[in-house]
């Protein structure tokens, strides 16, 4: 946990935080610090880091693989940017890369357009 | 003299009876006997070893007794190469003292069967730690029940996480699986939905009928429908652990506590099931830390039924969104549609500069449009 110190997290914050993800005191700090990096290279601020991690602490829970799968897929389907996504709903995290495609490939079935798609899956609150 | 002092640690007479007629110590002498068992004792004591653990290994292979300290030593050892540390090793030792004769080379065999099978090595390592019989089991159930796994659809990397986690499973029939397995589809989970909770709480693969019943029936009683149910544990597959509902039940009637009504709780838990995971504490908190950015305990109550992504946020990130806002909408305006807070504020804040500085802005709602509303509208503006 001193990662998260280091970063700027309270005892308070990290106390509930793990209170929430019984998983996280498994987790290096190596991990952990991965996880955060990929979100800086999002552009996301620390204060944004900070907001999406308290609000989804499972998202240390993810593998740095799976997480780069997410965001090259949120990419191929026509985001440009992630960080506005992720923060406006940080349990986007939780979804694996296939989660991500059966929603695009279900709705363009359906008929319905990318822009739209786009707009559902930042503006919806999908979990 | 050995008869009482094994008798002083704990032994049935008719124990150490049958342990003296095992060869070869029906023909050593008693006094060596006393030693050896004596050292032994003392050894595997300060190396945590309780008397039942010690009665326990003694009576399965009475053996142990003639063999020399020097030569546990050197087992202990020769599991440090295969990459048990000596605790690990002690551990092995009390699950299944059989190892003390088995050799390095055996162990190691068994170990590479099991990177065939499929296992990863950090698995082979837990497997071997939690049962440590399977240094001797027919290794083709092993490989059945992997096999099995992996047609069903599971990964390579989960199996390994499921038989080491639980190795009872290795001792289930294929069909007693495949009927657990059956009963959670029946339910109405879908094969991936099966696969994720299994992988995450392997032990649910051991449960009988009644014990999953019982967990379903605990949250239908409260008032969920069982598709909610199926939604709510594929993403949260612990709610499933044993005894786990009293505990969320608590958080729910805390829920009923600060305000909320049943109906308003299961409609919250749905939207974010993961509020089932915040503390008590947590929640609670967070309704005061709302309260004290001045809304009433009314307004606090409706921002978080309609967007129980609130419960989560950082206060100071509610804080600052909250200060972006109020340059636009009254907090009354604020308090009946509470998806505003969801907004990044430094979207806002670019849309509004592009605004300013490319149109002059008239339209308020026009930040908190859609992204493909509004560059359809300013479709000039260069994206954020």
């Amino acid at each position: 946990m001193d990662v998260l110190i280091r970063y700027g997290f309270s005892i308070e914050e990290i106390q509930n935080m793990m209170d929430t993800n019984i998983l996280i005191h498994t987790i290096s700090d190596k991990d952990i610090a991965k996880l955060l990096e990929l979100l800086n290279q999002e552009g996301c601020s620390r204060n944004e880091i900070k907001n999406i991690t308290i609000t989804n602490p499972f998202y240390f829970n993810q593998s740095d693989e799976s997480i780069i799968h997410l965001f090259s897929t949120l990419r191929k389907i026509g985001f440009h940017s992630l960080k506005y996504l992720i923060d406006m709903n940080p349990y986007l995290l939780n979804l694996k890369s296939e989660d991500i495609l059966s929603i695009y490939q279900e709705m363009k079935k359906k008929g319905v357009q990318d822009k739209e798609i786009l707009d559902y899956i930042q503006y919806q609150y999908l979990v | 003299m050995f008869l009482e002092f094994m008798l002083s640690i704990g032994f049935l007479e008719e124990d150490v009876i049958q342990i003296m007629n095992t060869y070869p110590l029906n023909q050593t002498l008693d006094s060596t006997l006393l030693f050896n068992t004596k050292n032994l004792y003392h050894y595997l004591q300060r190396n945590s070893f309780s008397n039942k653990e010690f009665i326990s290994i003694i009576k399965i292979i009475p053996q142990i007794i003639i063999m020399s300290i020097e030569n546990i030593k050197l087992k202990i050892l020769d599991l440090g190469d295969l990459g048990f540390r000596k605790l690990e090793a002690f551990q092995m030792i009390k699950n299944d003292p059989y190892i003390l004769e088995y050799s390095n080379i055996k162990i190691k065999n068994r170990m590479k069967k099991l990177f065939e099978i499929g296992f990863d090595s950090i698995s082979i390592h837990d497997i071997i730690l939690t049962d440590t019989k399977i240094l001797s089991y027919d290794i083709n159930k092993v490989s059945k029940r992997f096999l099995y796994l992996e047609e069903y659809g599971y990964k390579k990397e989960n199996i390994s996480y499921i038989l080491a986690t639980c190795p009872e499973l290795i001792h289930r029939t294929i069909s007693s699986l495949e009927n657990q397995l059956r009963r959670f589809q029946e339910m109405g989970f879908l094969k991936n939905d099966i696969i994720h909770i299994t992988s995450d709480l392997p032990g649910v693969l051991l449960w009988n009928e009644e014990m999953v019943e019982t967990q379903f029936n605990d949250f239908l009683e409260y008032g969920f429908m069982e598709k909610e149910i199926i939604q709510i544990i594929r993403k949260i597959p612990i709610l499933l652990k044993e005894n786990y509902f009293q505990t969320v039940l608590d958080k729910l009637k805390n829920l009923e506590k600060i305000g909320f009504s049943r109906i308003d709780t299961i409609s919250m838990v749905n939207q974010n099931p993961y509020l089932l995971l915040y503390s008590t504490l947590s929640i609670s908190s967070k309704v005061e830390e709302i309260r004290n950015i001045s809304f009433s305990k009314d307004d606090v109550l409706h921002l978080l039924r309609e967007n129980p992504l609130l419960f989560g946020y950082d206060i100071h990130t509610i804080e600052d969104r909250l200060s972006f806002l109020v340059s636009f909408f009254s907090k009354e305006e604020i308090v009946k549609r509470p998806q505003l807070l969801r907004y990044n504020v430094t979207l806002l804040q670019n849309r509004f500069q592009l605004l300013k500085d490319y149109h002059s802005f008239q339209d308020r709602e026009d930040l908190f449009l859609m992204d493909s509303s509004f560059y359809q509208k300013y479709p000039n503006l260069r994206r954020d």
